[in-house]
């Protein structure tokens, strides 16, 4: 797609802009893997729509289902449990058992506890971003928590 | 002793972040832009065969259209009610010859519904569960009408017909396939399920498949899916999916939301809520009416 410098300059500020928040949300919601993944693939579609999207009111919103569009395209898969386990030395104090439980929450409960817990999002944005009410928010928040306490307090115990 | 559970999601950041680096637009540069989602320009309205180029007629034309919509709408109803042999509310196939239509002051322009769409059938192989007993015999179970927030908006309206309303925000796929598995499993599935997602994300034909393998014809005689509207990239092919699902399932009709939503009035402004009482009304008459319950 050709487009003028000057286009070119303002798309690479957008995407300095967005892409941090737009990757943790794919990150919270699918994994380091696949997020990051669909984070590229929803930064190229937003290059190519790029007319079309300086119009929308939420960009991020509108760019977080672009992403889980094209994630849910390459295949629907599990949280790449994995993949965290390198990282376990340099975490001594991380549960093993934590991305496991993370893995067994539905997808909304672990995009907004990984949101606020993780990235330090406020509950006001997370609500923008997935375009549902703050109290819905909270309301899977403290469900995933509950989950989550659950099921690290039972491993542990055993 | 492990630290709490917050405590812990907060190192995990640290942790996520090694495992995925930001994306720069050099980054972009070198995957040149592939477009990897489904072109937009496909899009599943043929362009008005009415035409609306002449305002004096405009007036005319939109009833005229929406009058045609319903007829055909309400046609299908009847014939797909006795192809199957109607066990619903009313005399003969349960249906009237004449079905009073929506508002009809509430005036939309539309275009033709009734698109055609090359075949697809779905190629999955999705969990079928076993059925539990239940006491409460098929024909008095509730229609049931599952959605997002589309359908969320109108859930007063719709359980004014009877339907039992299972519709939240930001609903996905996966939500309903787990959803109708639980509803099938409770034994609460009755003769009637309307479906309305598609709004949010992409749906596939698995998803698709998925959903249907827990709404056998045998058990569920008529699932109505409806097709989705809204200024979002995958909306054009979720609908493309939806048209087809009547070749593959003999229990499928589609109501074809998506050209009855292009020119609504009364919806919210990002052209995809219900936002007036009429608006509301509107989406429930029809989704009664398509199915059999309003007469």
């Amino acid at each position: 797609m050709a487009m003028s410098a000057r286009t070119e300059g303002a798309f690479a500020a957008f995407v300095r802009e967005v892409e941090p928040r737009l990757r943790q949300a794919l990150v919270a919601t699918y994994g380091p893997v696949d997020g990051r993944e669909a984070t590229v693939d929803a930064l190229s579609w937003a290059w190519e729509h790029w007319d079309r999207l300086r119009d929308v009111r939420n960009p991020g919103a509108y760019l977080y289902r672009v992403g889980q569009s094209a994630v849910r395209r390459f295949g629907s898969r599990p949280l790449p449990v994995g993949v965290f386990h390198a990282s376990d030395a340099a975490s001594p104090d991380l549960s093993p058992e934590l991305v496991p439980a993370l893995a067994r929450l539905s997808t909304q409960q672990r995009t907004i506890v990984v949101l606020i817990h993780a990235y330090g999002w406020s509950q006001a944005d997370v609500a923008t971003l997935l375009e549902i009410n703050a109290s819905t928010v909270r309301e899977h928040m403290n469900r995933a928590l509950t989950r989550l306490r659950d099921q690290l307090e039972v491993r542990n115990a055993c | 002793m492990p630290a709490d559970v917050i405590e812990q999601l907060r190192m995990l950041r640290d942790v996520l972040d090694a495992h995925a680096a930001p994306v720069t637009f050099d980054d972009l540069r070198r995957t040149d832009m592939t477009i990897r989602l489904e072109p937009e320009s496909t899009d599943v309205v043929h362009p008005d065969p009415v035409g609306d180029t002449e305002p004096g007629h405009r007036w005319t034309k939109r009833v005229l259209a929406l009058a045609a919509v319903l007829a055909v709408v309400v046609g299908l109803a009847i014939i797909g009610r006795q192809d199957r042999g109607a066990t619903g509310p009313g005399p003969g196939n349960g249906i009237p010859a004449t079905v009073a239509s929506p508002d009809p002051s509430f005036t939309i322009t539309t275009n033709n519904g009734l698109t055609a769409f090359p075949l697809t059938h779905p190629e999955t192989g999705p969990t079928v569960v076993e059925v539990s007993d239940t006491t409460v015999p098929l024909g008095n179970r509730a229609p049931i009408a599952i959605g997002d927030s589309v359908m969320l908006g109108a859930k007063p309206e719709l359980e004014r017909f009877g339907f039992v309303v299972e519709a939240s925000e930001a609903r996905q796929a996966n939500d309903v396939i787990e959803l109708v598995h639980q509803l099938r499993t409770d034994g609460r599935l009755g003769n009637t399920v309307v479906i309305h997602i598609g709004t949010n994300g992409e749906v596939t034909d698995d998803d698709l498949a998925a959903i249907m393998a827990n709404l056998p014809s045998d058990e569920v005689s008529s699932v109505w899916f409806l097709t989705v509207s809204g200024d979002r990239p995958w909306v054009a092919a979720n609908n493309q999916r939806i048209v087809t699902l009547p070749s593959s399932y003999p229990n499928v009709q589609v109501g074809y939301w998506y050209d009855l939503a292009v020119n609504l009035p009364g919806r919210a402004t990002d052209g995809i809520h219900l936002a007036s009482d009429e608006a509301k009304q509107f989406y429930a008459d029809l989704i009664a009416t398509w199915t059999g319950i309003r007469q």
